[in-house]
């Protein structure tokens, strides 16, 4: 029957294994000891060290008497259960010896399986790790190597790297949706950064869905980022988004050259217009506020509408 | 953070910095970028050297990592104020996550900034929590906020649980990038009246109950 049931549990292994992989890793983060063989003894320790496991054979043979002992009670104050009785008996005795020929055995298959179990997740973990640096830094530092005289360029590969390192060690605690205002903001920002080789650094307060309403704020304050990368001469844009449970509000600023918004260049004015008008189009407000010199930041906000504002 | 022109008030004494950090390539950094300006009087790898290091030199200010073995950049700072009170922490890391920020202040440091942090931005914050006033990051700023946004709780102290009107306000400012100095303009208020209201805001994050602090840092809220 032993037999039997470790086969069993050993042949449906290799299907559950990817289950039993997220069992494991999910035991192991609540620290749970996650073996038969721990539950039932001294685990995988003594099982390694090949030192019988007396007391746990002791404990399982003393609970076998103490059953055996049971039913052959229930079993003398009834003659009608003689006859099962002495089955009975019979079929115990046999158990017991099975079970004090191939109990350690199994005990230590079923150790050492956990053990395998466990020495796969950790190295698939070890591999996971060591395939994700390859394709992140290694490959960052081989192109730094390669092209290491455009400082510029090597500002941009570097913060990418960061920015990604970042992301995949400390995660993001934010939900994970791709539809939250703030990872969106936080996308374009790193998308302008590739693109113009500045800082945008972005400060959110709160967060939300990323809703058709809000859409034409994050264009805007995209269009907003850009135009700082493009036009201040500054090397970093500082981005503040706040949710609120009411409105949403963003600031877009750079410490820039700033610029005279009555005598706003042609090609400046298309801009300030895919700001401006975009924004009250769909009923929010953008100013902007600049002089010469002043650098400029761009203030955009937008009300989130009823149904938003209930679901918050 | 970038408060440039702030930079060029000479202190008459060099300010004695000591640095706490397990990456010796980020301390040598530091004592370059630093060199000339104050005066670094001694630096440590791990806990227990910061904490030798910290008594026997008495420095003005400590730079501290936030990530060490053997507990961290709130160690040092706990056993450090039980021994003295004179010295200062700014706290120096490359996380933003956001319970390194509140476990960090809660110690006991007077400010947090990152460490692409530039050279000048970095003076002007030693000089400010020299004086004893607090630094924050617009990135400091915006995490306060989000961790005292919400209303009133019930059961909790007023005066310590939400920041005034006034606070938000700065704060806000602070996050949208701008300057102590450029705060002040904006409000038409003096730098002092900033930095008080930006230390009152530090004392809060310090001593404040509210429970929400805590799980918010560990599990960012959702508005």
């Amino acid at each position: 029957m032993f037999i039997g049931l470790v086969l069993l549990w050993r042949r449906s292994a290799p299907e559950r294994k990817s289950q039993l992989l997220a069992e494991l890793r999910d035991l192991r983060a609540r620290r749970i000891s996650p073996t038969v063989a721990e539950l039932l003894g001294h685990g995988a320790d003594a099982a390694r060290s090949g030192r019988p496991e007396l007391k746990t054979l002791a404990r399982l043979t003393l609970g076998v008497v103490f059953i055996v002992a049971g039913v052959g009670a229930f079993a003398a104050t009834s003659d009608a259960f003689r006859a099962v009785r002495d089955g009975v008996i019979a079929m115990l005795v046999v158990l017991v010896g099975l079970v004090l020929i191939f109990g350690p055995w199994a005990w230590r298959l079923a150790s050492e399986l956990a053990e395998e179990r466990r020495e796969r997740v950790r190295s698939q973990e070890r591999s996971e790790v060591a395939a994700h640096l390859h394709d992140s830094v290694l490959q960052t530092l081989a192109l730094i190597q390669k092209e290491g005289n455009d400082s510029q360029q090597m500002v941009q590969l570097a913060r990418r790297q960061e920015r990604e390192l970042r992301a995949w060690l400390y995660g993001d605690a934010r939900p994970h949706d791709a539809g939250s205002l703030a990872r969106a903001l936080s996308a374009v920002a790193a998308e302008v950064e590739d693109t113009h080789g500045v800082a945008v650094e972005v400060v959110t307060v709160g967060d939300c869905e990323l809703d058709a309403d809000l859409e034409p704020l994050l264009q805007a304050a995209r269009e907003a980022v850009v135009n700082a990368a493009r036009l201040s001469g500054d090397k970093t844009v500082a981005v503040f988004l706040e949710i609120e449970p009411d409105g949403v509000t963003c600031f877009v600023r750079d410490r820039g050259v700033g610029f005279d918004l009555e005598t706003v260049p042609d090609d400046r004015k298309g801009v300030s217009e895919s700001i401006i008008g975009r924004m009250e189009r769909h009923g929010g407000t953008a100013v902007i506020r600049t002089a010469p010199g002043e650098g400029t930041e761009v203030e955009l906000s937008i009300r989130r509408s009823e149904k938003a504002e209930a679901s918050a | 953070m970038p408060e440039r022109s702030e930079v060029e008030v000479e202190e008459v004494a060099k300010l004695r910095v000591f640095l706490v950090d397990d990456h010796d390539l980020f301390r040598a950094g530091v004592r370059a970028e630093l060199a000339g300006r104050v005066d670094v009087v001694g630096e440590a790898a791990d806990v227990e050297g910061a904490i030798a290091g910290i008594s026997s030199t008495a420095p003005d200010v400590v730079l501290l990592d936030v990530h060490m073995p053997d507990g961290g950049g709130a160690a040092v700072i706990q056993a450090g104020s039980a021994s003295s009170s004179t010295v200062r922490y700014l706290a120096l890391s490359v996380s933003d996550a956001a319970e390194d920020v509140i476990a960090v202040i809660r110690a006991g440091a007077r400010g947090y900034v990152t460490k692409s942090i530039s050279a000048d931005e970095l003076v002007v914050a030693i000089q400010r929590v020299a004086e004893g006033d607090a630094v924050f990051s617009p990135r400091l700023a915006g995490l306060v906020l989000d961790a005292f946004a919400g209303g009133a709780e019930q059961g909790i102290d007023p005066e310590l649980d939400q920041l005034t009107p006034r606070e938000r306000e700065v704060l806000r400012l602070i996050a949208r990038g701008y300057a102590y100095k450029e705060v002040a303009l904006e409000l038409s208020i003096s730098i002092k009246t900033v930095e008080t209201h930006v230390s009152a805001v530090l004392r809060k994050l310090q001593l404040s109950n509210r429970h929400q602090l805590t799980r918010w840092a560990t599990d960012r809220r959702l508005v």
